[in-house]
């Protein structure tokens, strides 16, 4: 069967038929995920460059068996892929694959120090990595991150804390300025500082598996994702009083399309629970 | 067979035998129910504790039933608990003359248990002895070690020795002591480590990597490098960082040097004569 790269089939995600013994591909930046359909079972290949600067996304659908196989034995004499086999009395012909948001939560670091003076509100648009999910029929088969950040520890010890995911925000203030890369999602963060002296932002904790995910059309740009927005408030006194996930999509993006609902679900008080060490680490408590 | 009969009946007839029997039957029972509600109580709690808690709650109402029937049983056969108890006293002095060992091994137990520097299912090293706690029993704290040996430690040790528990804290420094030599670029060899650091994703951010500048050794500069894991990846990160450090070393060609020495003889503090192969052979 000839290969057809699909740009049609942009956004990566979505799901796709595939026949017996026929194979899809999927780059999601700096990830490449095959999947190969068998009577009996679903084999998904998938390997990462480990490029961060790695945007491109694109999926190529179907691919024969001859490929297939070339991957295959690329992928027993090379450890940076890792290649699972899934059984199945009779393969669902359909794989969903879906985005969704990081399995733990992610602190995000301004590359340069930003801080908000008092009485200012800002909102910053943060960039995530997020997560593919490979799903056959009803059956999630697979969760492959798209860029695996590196780890770290949010708290305020060494011995209380939550061992979180870390990236680095350029602390972009204008959604027109803000790159939209198809293997990342966008979550705006609105900070109001009514405090009389300044809020250094040094690191933003941001419990990504409470947030669902939106699918909004650029004007020019191809189908990107969102999270829902998030609001912090600090008071007169210094303290952070109130964060808040925004029900709905974020307010920039009113028509976008709920594609992904959070891993987790909210539990009363736990948001401001993990804002909560923020006042610590930034010396506002 | 007759006399046998009788002899049964006469002992039905003893209200003794009767009492005697009755206690021993709520021994059984108490044993019984002891039993069940132990393991209820440890399936209950197994969900929402700790295996440690979940042990712990399963003795103690194994125990506390298993007493309550004994006590009923032996007043059953005309015991007075009171001067029962009083007697435990004289008694437990007594035992503790002939029994030392058991009994500093039982209060040992108990210290641990409350002191709990460790739980079941940590890692922990005592003395040279590192392993996996399977029970913190009455006697002894039982430990599975990773080359797959079961080792029994008296509590009485447990309390004297150092104990180091792996797994208290949620995070872990790994120490990694490398040695580059005299020619190399301080700054350079600090770039190197810290950019190992930074592209190994199971090396945590935060608290930063660390490069501490050790000394001026025999051979070598010697440096600490010292990075944090989380516990689960804590091995992962412990066997490909040196390999990685290699790696970085070898790209920017800074040397890891191993010790040079200088042979002098001490009597005329002249140098060594060498002859080489190829002179010998020729001489021969």
């Amino acid at each position: 069967m000839e290969s057809m790269p699909s740009d049609t089939l942009s956004p990566w995600w979505g799901p796709v038929d595939l026949d017996l013994n026929t194979a899809a591909c999927w780059n999601v930046g700096p990830t490449t995920l095959w999947a190969y359909r068998t009577p009996q079972d679903w084999r998904i290949l998938y390997s990462s460059t480990g490029d961060a600067m790695q945007h491109d996304s694109s999926v190529e659908t179907p691919l024969g068996v001859d490929r297939w196989e070339e991957m295959e034995a690329q992928a027993q004499a090379d450890t940076a892929f890792t290649l699972h086999r899934h059984t199945f009395r009779s393969t669902p012909t359909t794989l969903d694959i879906q985005p969704v948001s990081a399995d733990r939560s992610i602190v995000v670091r301004p590359e340069h120090p930003l801080s908000i003076p008092p009485g200012e509100e800002v909102t910053l648009y943060l960039s995530l990595p997020l997560w593919i999910r490979v799903v056959a029929g009803t059956t999630a088969l697979e969760e492959v991150p798209s860029h695996r950040p590196s780890d770290t520890w949010f708290g305020p010890s060494t011995q209380e804390g939550e061992l979180c995911y870390a990236t680095k925000t350029a602390g972009r203030l204008r959604l027109t300025n803000l790159p939209l890369r198809p293997h990342r999602s966008v979550t705006p963060l609105r900070i109001r500082n009514d405090a009389p002296d300044s809020l250094p932002l040094e690191r933003i904790h941001v419990p990504a598996p409470y947030l669902a995910l939106y699918a909004a059309d650029g004007e020019d740009a191809p189908t990107h994702l969102w999270t829902q927005a998030l609001t912090l408030t600090r008071d007169k006194g210094g303290v952070i009083t109130e964060v808040r996930i925004r029900t709905g999509p974020p307010r920039d993006l009113e028509d976008a399309v709920r594609i992904q609902e959070p891993r987790r679900e909210i539990k009363s008080g736990l948001v401001l629970n993990t804002f909560r060490a923020i006042e610590g680490l930034l010396g506002t408590a | 067979m007759e006399q046998a009969w009788s002899f049964i009946e006469q002992l039905a007839a003893d209200e003794e035998v009767i009492a005697a029997v009755r206690a021993a039957l709520k021994i059984g029972i108490g044993f019984l129910v002891a039993r069940l509600a132990s393991h209820a109580v440890s399936r209950m709690f197994a969900t929402q504790t700790t295996a440690h808690q979940e042990i712990l709650a399963r003795r103690v109402t194994f125990y506390l039933i298993l007493g309550v029937f004994c006590a009923s049983a032996l007043s059953e056969l005309g015991f007075d608990l009171g001067i029962l108890l009083g007697a435990a006293g004289i008694l437990t002095v007594a035992l503790g003359f002939a029994s030392q060992t058991s009994a500093s091994n039982v209060i040992s137990g108990l210290f641990l248990l409350g002191e709990k520097p460790f739980e079941v299912g940590d890692v922990i090293r005592v003395g040279t002895t590192t392993g996996e706690v399977l029970s913190v029993d009455l006697l002894s704290v039982k430990l599975r070690t990773f080359d797959n040996l079961f080792v029994r430690l008296p509590n009485e040790t447990m309390i004297k020795s150092e104990i180091v528990n792996l797994q208290r804290f949620p995070i872990r420094r790994y120490d990694l002591q490398v040695g580059v030599a005299y020619k190399e670029d301080m700054r350079a060899v600090r770039d190197a480590l810290s950019e190992v650091a930074e592209q190994h994703p199971l090396c945590l951010e935060e608290p930063a990597p660390m490069v501490l500048f050790q000394g001026y050794g025999e051979s070598s500069l010697n440096f600490q490098f010292s990075v944090w894991a989380s516990q689960e990846n804590y091995m992962d990160v412990r066997n490909s960082i040196p390999a990685e450090v290699k790696e970085a070393f070898d790209a920017r060609g800074i040397e890891i040097p191993f010790p040079h020495r200088t042979l002098v003889p001490a009597s005329s503090g002249a140098p060594f004569s060498i002859q080489s192969a190829h002179d010998t052979a020729d001489s021969a």
